[in-house]
């Protein structure tokens, strides 16, 4: 009997060991991001993030098959809050890119704001979703699926005050 | 004039892309389906005030609109959008019964 429970405790142990590996592929982000972050298994944010990265994505995804959760956080870029970019964009300095990758998903609810290129990009990505995000105040595109993106879906997002005022050039809708 | 080139949410290229039920407003322009966009489906989706008034009526040479559609005719389709200005697409007319709105809203 006592062998037994000793069984049953070793079993438990293991179980509890695997779940905790499970939750530790996971990435939980937050906070200041001054080079690009590329995640490679199933994120969410687990607090604000100010980005700081210049002429690169913010986040990027690294692997095909999994998500990144806003869970009900903010990522921001460098752009002003009020003018957003005021003319002058900075090329490839998404708030979040597919990075190539596919299946990829950017799972509100969120906001990407005030990032000098587009709020997220998805570029050579086939099977894709951006659901439930707010998008405001970035200077070239809230959403933009590029070429050689496909079966990508945008759905229930919020898009405000982006783009330019200028042709091919500042911020617009302010 | 021809619209910028910049927008709430675009598809420039790409088979089989769905935009649904999102909201676009104060972008430069709301929506853009790109000239080389195949099956795209765009529906559900309210996109006003694109660009916001304080840009189409101050800044010279800016314009836009709620929906752009780039793509050649049947190659997107459009379904129960709100807009009140696009280039080959439809805006229907705004009464209450046409506002987009989800299952159970």
């Amino acid at each position: 009997m006592r062998a037994l429970r000793l069984c049953g405790a070793s079993a438990l142990v293991t179980i509890a060991l695997l779940c905790l590996t499970g939750t530790a592929l996971a990435e939980d982000i937050s906070g200041f991001i001054t080079t690009t972050r590329t995640i490679r298994d199933n994120s969410r944010l687990v607090g604000d993030v100010t980005c700081t990265v210049t002429g690169a994505p913010c986040i990027t995804f690294g692997a095909s098959h999994i998500d990144l959760r806003l869970n009900g956080f903010t990522i921001t870029g460098q752009a002003d809050p009020t003018t957003a970019c005021n003319g002058t964009i900075t090329a490839n300095e998404h708030g979040i890119s597919s990075g190539g990758q596919s299946d990829v998903e950017v799972r509100g609810p969120g906001v990407v704001q005030r990032f000098r290129a587009h709020g997220i990009f998805f570029t050579g990505t086939l099977l894709g979703k951006v659901e439930g995000v707010t998008a405001t105040t970035n200077c070239q595109s809230g959403i933009l699926i590029n070429p050689t993106s496909s079966k990508i879906s945008i759905g229930s997002n919020v898009s405000v005050r982006n783009g330019s005022s200028q042709p091919g050039a500042s911020c617009g809708g302010i | 004039m021809t619209p910028n080139d910049d927008f709430g949410i675009g598809i420039l290229s790409g088979n089989n892309n769905l935009v649904e039920e999102n909201t676009a407003m104060g972008n430069t322009n709301g929506i853009i389906v790109g000239a080389a966009a195949t099956n795209t489906r765009i529906r559900g989706n309210v996109v006003m005030g694109n660009p916001a008034i304080q840009v189409s009526t101050g800044v010279s040479g800016s314009a836009g609109v709620d929906i752009w559609n780039q793509s050649p005719p049947g190659a997107t389709t459009f379904d129960n959008n709100l807009c009140t200005t696009s280039i080959n697409a439809p805006c229907p007319s705004q009464a209450p019964g046409t506002v987009p709105r989800k299952p159970g809203g």
